[in-house]
């Protein structure tokens, strides 16, 4: 079989889109996720308070952008 | 009420019969990691799915995944064909809910529509490259790519949280669990229920009942969003103790990492245009995030037996679908033959859910009860 009859079962360039987008969410979802875990942490502490703030908002905004794109791939696929 | 209205009739209950079989089939996929982790209390978490399932039917009005479309010949298919295709289906849903092994219902159904179809018109009737390209190949990718990301998700997880109290970790993954979870559950409903749908016209326009360009009439998608939305409700509680118990211990990092990675797999491939099992791809990276963590333990015997039934979920699903059709042409009259089928097909299903009864798993055991920490002694007097 060549690799044009394999194209044909198998969408290379799909695919490869495909590991792109899972291996940029499977880094960028936990960092976010990490980023805030670690503002509830410093929210604990009053000297660090609006720090831990600022990173529990940048943190949630990202995972709520990530939502927001997967809705859309939703709705348009 | 005419001969071919009844076959009608009774396919159409078929097909929602085999959607809510494919919603409590599937619950698991979306919340099998958030009931392990008690993100969410059971019914609540399947609460949650089923209307999120329910929503999700409705997202999307194009029937682009009509079941049977590049798979088998439609010029060949009757609305007797589709209904042996989805009492294949339905046999081998309950039969791996049973055993509760997550299989795939999207390759249950297409399986026994190959079964049917070879049974009534031979070979000839299948698109085999079609079934390469849309079946099998997904099938071995779909676990892997998933599997891979949610391998670097958990990895990751764990190692930018290190220092951080475990509570404070455990709430943090708990909440992005939720929501990522939702997601897997919305996409469910827009998928399954769009091929549930899509059989439903297909039968329709074969019977001369619908134009075939006309779309999808509102009571099919209503009665199909509530077929999946009860479906989903009514738990699969045997498939989400496999899922969430039985594979790998899942902690919080790793139930979000696997619904993350998870929710970008289905999302990603369902936007490119490239079919994969919700049900593999789920279990990928159920196992990826318990290859993830340090320590953590896939147990390879739950996830062999969840290969084996992938790969014969085709063959299994087509000969259920083949014997079906033989056996609605065993009756000179199809109307007699479908209703005779029906009626084995249900008693077939009531018989394995009264066997399911001798174990049953709810949503009160479907996880082990939460340990109350052992009080500490109190310090003997001096």
């Amino acid at each position: 079989m060549t690799i044009a009859d394999l194209q044909t079962y198998l969408p290379f360039g799909d695919l490869v889109k495909i590991v792109a987008v899972c291996l940029g969410v499977a880094v960028v979802a936990p960092t976010a996720a990490a980023f805030a875990i670690h503002g509830l942490d410093q929210r604990q502490h009053a000297q660090t308070a609006a720090a831990g703030t600022i990173r529990i908002a940048a943190g949630v905004g990202v995972l709520a952008l990530l939502v927001a794109v997967g809705l859309y791939a939703l709705v348009a696929a | 009420m005419t001969a071919t209205t009844t076959i009608l009739v009774i396919a159409i209950a078929t097909a929602l019969v085999f959607d809510f079989t494919n919603g409590f089939h599937d619950t698991a996929n979306a919340m099998a990691t958030t009931i392990a982790t008690r993100a969410l209390p059971p019914r609540v978490a399947v609460g949650l799915a089923a209307t999120l399932n329910f929503v999700g039917a409705f997202l999307s009005v194009t029937v682009a995944a009509t079941i049977a479309s590049g798979i088998v010949e439609q010029g060949m298919v009757t609305v007797p064909i589709v209904f042996a295709g989805l009492v294949g289906a339905i046999v081998w849903n309950v039969v791996t809910w049973y055993l509760g092994i997550p299989s795939s219902s999207s390759h249950a159904l297409i399986g026994g529509v190959i079964g049917s179809v070879i049974a009534a018109v031979g070979t000839e009737g299948v698109v085999w490259s079609g079934v390469a390209s849309k079946v099998i190949i997904p099938a071995v990718l779909a676990p892997v790519v998933c599997g891979t990301a949610a391998y670097v998700a958990t990895r990751l997880s764990y190692r930018l949280t290190k220092g951080v109290r475990e509570d404070e970790t455990s709430h943090g993954f708990r909440l992005g669990q939720i929501a990522s979870s939702s997601l897997v559950a919305l996409a469910h409903g827009t998928n399954d229920a769009q091929k549930t749908m899509g059989v439903i016209v297909l039968m329709l326009v074969a019977a001369g009942r619908l134009d075939a360009e006309a779309g999808v009439p509102t009571w099919v998608k209503v009665s199909c969003a509530a077929a999946i939305g009860l479906g989903t409700f009514s738990g699969g509680w045997r498939v989400i103790k496999t899922l969430g118990t039985r594979v790998t211990e899942i902690q919080s990092p790793q139930g979000f990492s696997a619904e993350t990675a998870s929710t970008a797999t289905i999302l990603s491939s369902s936007y490119f245009g490239f079919p994969l099992s919700t049900t593999q791809v789920v279990s990928g990276g159920i196992m990826g995030s318990g290859l993830g963590r340090a320590g953590g333990v896939v147990h390879w015997r739950v996830v062999r037996d969840m290969v084996v039934a992938w790969v014969l979920t085709l063959p299994a699903a087509g000969a259920v679908g083949a014997i079906a059709d033989k056996g609605v042409e065993a009756f000179d009259d199809d109307t007699v033959g479908v209703v005779v089928v029906a009626l084995v097909a249900l008693a077939l299903n009531v018989g394995i859910w009264l066997l399911a009864q001798r174990d049953a798993v709810t949503s009160r055991n479907v996880i082990e009860p939460r340990t109350p920490p052992r009080p500490t002694p109190a310090p003997a007097p001096a």
